[in-house]
């Protein structure tokens, strides 16, 4: 038994068929069912079709011939786009602008803090005994300076007079 | 009296602004459908939608009301498909990344409302993606035939005119889509 072509199957999906392809349909069972579901699945491919048009659609055109909304949903794009380059620019701007408190950052090698803490509290070790010794009034602080530095300078040669081998004891 | 559209470079002759607008209202479903049906591309649908209308309207003179204003839309609409696929570069990408999701979304879609039974969905879901496989299988002067005249329910003989073939060549084309479903269909 010849079962249907291609040509005569399309022929019943397009609407119905000559006669001869009717009775075929009607006495064999393998070709009916064959027809039928390749009616169903072009069915519902069509109902799917159409469907996600329709959808894609109301989405894309808002429903009419709209060149003003395609344009707009452009520009939002481009706003869009904007905004995030900003945000994603922003901290690295922020990080270059950032104001330093202690001058512009220099890079150098670290300076061990121990010495500086030690120089400070040398300093501040001077101070402390410099304001105890002052035997002098503030005012005449410049004088006991000059003659301060008189007596230091001499102290110095007289020490230079010493031999090195007599001093050394 | 209505004011008529004039365009540059075209006789002020032919529809007037509002039966223009009534055409444009009545059959931008369909050209948006056919549009995407060929490129399933939401945008470009869109755009060649506003597009296929313009070219009517500059074109309207030419209009000899031979075939239905909705055969010749579609035809406008199927020769831009078919300009804008031949100039699409970025085709090939596009169809890759984006068919899978819009078949799963076509399987899912049929499945929830032609078949309420969960048998049922899965049969329609397998039917639906063996339907697809097929229609894909074909050249895209064959997809054409079968759209216009499975989902757009055109006659052979606007599906002709729409394609600007003889009517010979679109029932070769459909006994080919029938082929494709049959082979599919018998797969393991």
């Amino acid at each position: 038994m010849n079962h249907l072509t291609d040509e005569q199957l399309a022929q019943w999906l397009e609407g119905g068929g000559n006669p001869q392809t009717q009775s075929h349909l009607a006495g064999c069972a393998q070709c009916r069912s064959e027809a039928e579901e390749l009616r169903d699945g072009i069915s519902r491919y069509a109902i799917a079709m159409r469907r996600q048009a329709d959808r894609a659609q109301s989405l894309s055109l808002g429903g009419y011939f709209a060149p003003q909304k395609a344009w707009a949903r452009h520009r939002l794009r481009w706003a869009a786009a904007t905004a995030l380059a900003l945000l994603l620019a922003a901290p690295t701007l922020w990080m270059m602008n950032k104001p330093h408190p202690q001058g512009p950052l220099v890079v150098s090698a670290p300076v061990p803090a121990q010495p500086a803490a030690a120089l400070s509290d040398d300093e501040l070790l001077e101070a402390v005994n410099n304001d105890l010794s002052r035997e002098v009034p503030q005012a005449l602080a410049p004088v006991s300076a000059i003659t301060t530095g008189r007596n230091r300078i001499a102290a110095a040669s007289t020490v230079a007079a010493i031999p090195s081998n007599l001093s050394a004891r | 009296m209505e004011e008529t559209l004039t365009v540059p470079g075209i006789s002020a002759s032919g529809w007037t602004a509002a039966e223009f607008d009534d055409i444009v209202r009545q059959h931008q479903a369909r050209i948006y459908r056919v549009l995407w049906c060929e490129l399933r591309d939401d945008e470009a649908a869109a755009t060649l939608t506003q597009d296929c209308f313009l070219k009517a309207y500059r074109a309207r003179s030419e209009f000899r009301g031979e075939s239905s204003v909705s055969t010749w839309l579609v035809r406008i609409a199927v020769n831009l498909a078919r300009d804008y696929q031949r100039n699409r570069r970025q085709g090939f990408w596009r169809r890759l990344l984006g068919s899978n999701t819009r078949e799963a979304e076509l399987a899912t879609d049929v499945a929830e409302d032609t078949a309420p039974r969960a048998d049922r969905a899965l049969l329609a879901r397998e039917q639906l993606q063996r339907t697809m496989e097929a229609v894909k299988s074909l050249s895209p002067q064959q997809q054409t035939a079968f759209h216009l005249r499975f989902l757009e329910e055109l006659s052979i003989e606007e599906v002709a005119d729409a394609m600007g073939i003889g009517i010979g060549t679109v029932k070769s084309h459909l006994s080919r889509a029938v082929n494709a479903l049959r082979q599919q269909r018998n797969k393991p």
